[in-house]
């Protein structure tokens, strides 16, 4: 890796701080409605459309929003159609354009660092895509905040809030385009591959800490900063791929979160058990 | 009498398939009936039709008369328990505000005085006020379906539909929810998909036995068996 300037780590913090708060929101929607492998999908079918961008000499960043912003809304729609059968049609929308990713980016002409793609690169966000999360970060923001109560309702039980008139279809195509966006963003700071991470661990962890759903968004968006914000630091100093440092802490910070707790339950058992004795 | 729904020749199609085939049966104002019948026989289905959830292929329903769209304020629904997810970080209180969700999509909407006050009576009259604070999670079975009851019933229903109320409650709570469903009968409508043929047979005023199609309808209390080996 080359040296990173001071505008290039300037700009991965800004990025940073702005995709922790999109993907601290967006990622709380997604745990609660199951669609943490639908995002997977999402962010693997974008690379169709950065090979596209690259073969055909257009901007890749283009390419990868229309790809995702399709197969968000694609999947969403098999998803609906289809329930639980759908992870199959994930799955061949997952591989497929993957594969077409792989094979334009092969058969273009110019020399592309995959690394980039697969595990993010935050120092190299660029101007464009700092301004696009920006007023993401601000779309994301608005509509949360204007529809919270409806989209609470939805969340918790679709169908009852379309028996009350709630217009479910409406939210769910805003989520959709939300996701497929948010993908575009989170793929910037840590890469196709690890993306599922950053949307799920910080609102699971957040999860196992309160049981008030304005606290669970809250507290995901904090955890989302102290992540990418470490994230950020660790590939500053170690020279290494953003994303991975940014996963690792969440990872293993989720894993050492839900052993702690297990042990708590477990104990709670134990007291139970030996105050009946 | 009024009457409260009328579901006239509905048929329900999934993908050329017939899950409801020319059913017709009407609910009067104040009656309280029980829809039964195998699993598979289309249950769910005529409840999700009447709640316009699902398309229907042919045949009306009318509430009080109105299609559903006009009619929808006068409808409260209780839906199985496995509908919604129970480990939502969500309290009580917040589960039977969402009753007073305006029909739309709320755009900055906020509960008024009058919502929170009709919340809180409701919490009251079902006497589950002390749990207004509790993560749902939190609940027994019969208490989550107490909760489901006051968010139906915080708009005011005239008809109240329920999808299998008493699933997966043990006894004394199931005849806690019938004994609760009695009290309410006296004001409101209530339709209700249920298994639970010992209870139905003593609570309900009348029954609609489907299976694809009605099979038996009528006042007279009859258990399953007997209705299978009269048709």
């Amino acid at each position: 890796m080359l040296e990173i300037s001071h505008t290039a780590l300037l700009h991965a913090l800004i990025g940073g701080v702005l995709g922790s708060i999109i993907c601290g929101i967006i990622g709380v929607i997604i745990l609660e409605k199951r669609l943490v492998m639908m995002s997977g999908g999402i962010a693997h079918v974008s690379y169709g459309g950065i090979g596209l961008g690259i073969y055909a000499h257009f901007s890749p960043l283009i390419g990868a929003i229309v790809f995702a912003l399709a197969g968000s809304l694609g999947i969403g729609h098999f998803n609906r159609r289809h329930g639980e059968k759908s992870d199959v049609m994930i799955g061949i929308f997952w591989s497929v354009s993957m594969a077409l990713g792989v094979l334009l980016t092969q058969l273009s002409d110019i020399d592309v660092d995959f690394d980039n793609y697969l595990f993010g690169d935050i120092f190299s966000v660029s101007k464009t895509v700092l301004w696009m999360t920006f007023i993401l970060a601000l779309a994301v923001i608005f509509i949360f905040i204007a529809f919270y109560q409806t989209m609470k309702a939805y969340l918790f039980d679709e169908e009852y809030a379309a028996v009350q008139g709630i217009h479910v279809r409406t939210l769910e195509i805003v989520l959709y385009i939300l996701l497929g966006l948010t993908t575009i963003v989170i793929l910037m700071m840590v890469g196709l591959v690890l993306t599922v991470g950053l949307y799920a661990a910080p609102a699971a962890i957040a999860k196992r800490l309160t049981k008030d759903f304005k606290k669970v968004v809250i507290y995901s968006v904090i955890f989302n900063l102290i992540f990418v914000i470490i994230g950020i630091a660790i590939a500053y100093v170690f020279q290494v791929a953003s994303g991975a440092g940014i996963i690792f802490i969440a990872g293993i910070t989720y894993f050492v979160l839900t052993f702690i707790d297990d042990l708590k339950k477990r104990r709670k058992v134990m007291d139970a058990e030996s105050l009946n004795a | 009498m009024k009457t409260a729904l009328e579901v006239d020749h509905l048929t329900v199609m999934y993908d050329h398939l017939i899950a409801l085939n020319n059913v017709s049966f009407s609910v009067a104002e104040g009656d309280f009936v029980a829809i039964v019948g195998p699993n598979g026989g289309g249950k769910s289905t005529l409840i999700k039709a009447i709640l316009n959830l699902v398309p229907v292929a042919a045949g009306n329903i009318r509430i009080f008369g109105e299609d559903y769209h006009k009619a929808k304020g006068f409808v409260g629904y209780v839906p199985q328990q496995s509908a919604f997810d129970s480990q939502f970080p969500i309290t009580v209180k917040d589960v039977v505000k969402m009753g007073r969700l305006p029909s739309s999509l709320g755009f900055f909407h906020r509960f008024t005085n009058e919502d929170e006050e009709k919340v809180n009576a409701i919490l009251k009259e079902l006497k589950i006020e002390a749990l207004a604070d509790r993560p749902i999670g939190e609940l027994s079975g019969g208490q989550k379906q107490k909760v489901l009851l006051a968010r139906a019933l915080v708009t005011d229903p005239k008809l109240l539909i329920l999808d299998e109320p008493t699933a997966n409650l043990d006894p004394p709570s199931r005849k806690q929810i019938y004994e609760l469903l009695q009290e309410i009968n006296k004001k409101i409508t209530i339709l209700m998909i249920s298994h639970d043929d010992e209870h139905l047979l003593h609570y309900a005023s009348s029954i609609v036995y489907i299976n694809k199609k009605v099979i038996y309808q009528g006042s007279e209390m009859k258990s399953f068996d007997m209705i299978m080996t009269t048709v």
